[in-house]
């Protein structure tokens, strides 16, 4: 089942959030510059080393990599049909780091944690009126729904295939919509109930 | 005090009487809610968790106005839904539970200690790193329990705990809520899990039709029912 989180006590878990996504941030920037694939394929082993340093990590990071892979393969075919097959080594490579962190960084932070540090950023927004305590519980119900969608579009489709639908349908749509906003309404209610919105 | 009063309570939907002028009194420690689908008791059940507010009449719980006073509510009451997916808010069990202690001003760290030290206090401290939708349904509406337990509220509501558990899960529920001190309102379709109750009120259409022991409540509810499903034929 899906979900970008690797629960754990590793040293990368034990690291402050904040020092983490700094990091982060500082790479992504530094990385821009550089455009020797060299040594943007040993920054690769890097991060390759950093995920064989945590505990199943390696196994659930080449699982949400998945999807990125084939992006990947595809601005690669593009740039060698074009002939440049070294730019295109770059974009890729520079590519698969950063999100090879970024996911590194999710997968080993607590969301609550993650939370507290987007609400100190938008603090400044605090002061001007808004209400930033309500972005940052709707940021967190997003990343602990996701999975409950997918399997709900699941369900509609076993539902829609028991009744002789083939494959999965755009028909499934207004349904999946309509539990959704149901869904929504309860969980508003259990948040309620534990003081979650005021 | 009285534990739970309602005065003159009136809910209605989109112009749809729901509760209809409902009056009672409730003190006693175990109390089960009976009634055909429709016939208003989780609507009863919100009311009393302070979810929704009534049209007219007065709801109050150990004194406090649940609805408007949120704070002290959630001191107050608890409440456990039939569906866990539709309760539990954070990815790991840990945050799950600690959630609510924040919304009752423990800070963070405090609060994750505490947590943790709850699960574990109920057999399940391996649960505190794991995530929340890797448990079985059971598991999870267990944690769903826990949650509302580490808020120690005086009053638990549980609208059809049992639906969808199976059998060890729900003899293991059963002792946990036995053992609760807290007073517990509980919705049912099962008579038979309200045997040891101290009192059943029987709703339908919005109002209290019966009210009393559940030797007094059980059989008549039973019997009506089974009058209406043959009506039917």
């Amino acid at each position: 089942m899906l979900s970008i989180s690797l629960p754990g006590q590793s040293w990368a878990h034990g690291m402050r959030v904040g020092i983490k996504m700094g990091f982060l941030a500082l790479t992504s920037i530094v990385l821009f510059w550089v455009n020797a694939w060299l040594a943007l394929l040993v920054t690769l082993l890097g991060v390759v080393a950093l995920y064989t340093s945590v505990e199943g990590a390696v196994r659930k990071g080449l699982w949400l990599m998945k999807p990125m892979l084939w992006i990947v393969g595809i601005i690669w075919v593009f740039h060698a049909f074009r002939g440049e097959y070294l730019a295109g080594s770059v974009v890729c490579l520079r590519l698969l780091v950063l999100v090879g962190l970024a996911n590194f960084v999710t997968l080993t932070s607590r969301l609550t944690d993650m939370i507290d540090l987007f609400l100190w950023l938008l603090s400044p927004l605090e002061k001007a009126g808004l209400r930033t305590g309500a972005i940052g519980l709707a940021l967190g119900l997003v990343m602990r729904f996701t999975p409950v969608l997918i399997e709900r579009v699941g369900q509609l489709t076993q539902s829609w295939r028991a009744r002789g639908g083939k494959g999965a349908s755009w028909r499934l749509i207004l349904p999946l919509f309509i539990t959704v906003i149901d869904d929504a309404d309860r969980v508003a209610e259990a948040l309620r109930a534990r003081g979650g919105i005021q | 005090m009285m534990a739970i009063s309602l005065d003159q309570v009136t809910v209605s939907f989109d112009g749809v009487r729901v509760i209809e002028a409902v009056s009672v009194a409730l003190c006693e420690a175990r109390i089960g809610i009976v009634g055909a689908n429709g016939s208003g008791k989780s609507t009863l059940a919100r009311l009393i968790a302070g979810l929704i507010a009534p049209d007219a009449g007065k709801i109050l719980v150990q004194g406090v106005d649940v609805y408007r006073d949120r704070k002290s509510a959630l001191d107050t009451v608890g409440i456990i839904f039939q569906n866990p997916d539709h309760q539990i808010i954070f990815p790991t069990c840990t945050e799950e539970v600690a959630f609510g202690l924040i919304q009752q001003g423990l800070k963070r760290k405090e609060a994750d200690l505490r947590a943790r030290a709850i699960l574990t206090e109920h057999g399940r401290g391996d649960w505190a790193d794991r995530l929340a939708h890797q448990l079985s349904q059971g598991q999870r509406h267990y944690l769903c329990l826990i949650s509302v337990l580490a808020m120690a509220p005086d009053v638990i509501i549980l609208d059809e705990p049992y639906a969808g558990l199976d059998m060890v899960t729900s003899l293991q529920l059963q002792r946990t809520l036995a053992s609760l001190d807290q007073q517990v309102v509980m919705i049912t379709h099962d008579t038979a899990l309200l045997a040891d109750f101290d009192r059943v009120i029987w709703m339908d259409s919005g109002q209290i039709v019966g009210d009393g022991t559940p030797t007094d409540v059980i059989p008549k509810f039973a019997s009506e029912m089974k009058a209406r499903a043959n009506a039917v034929d």
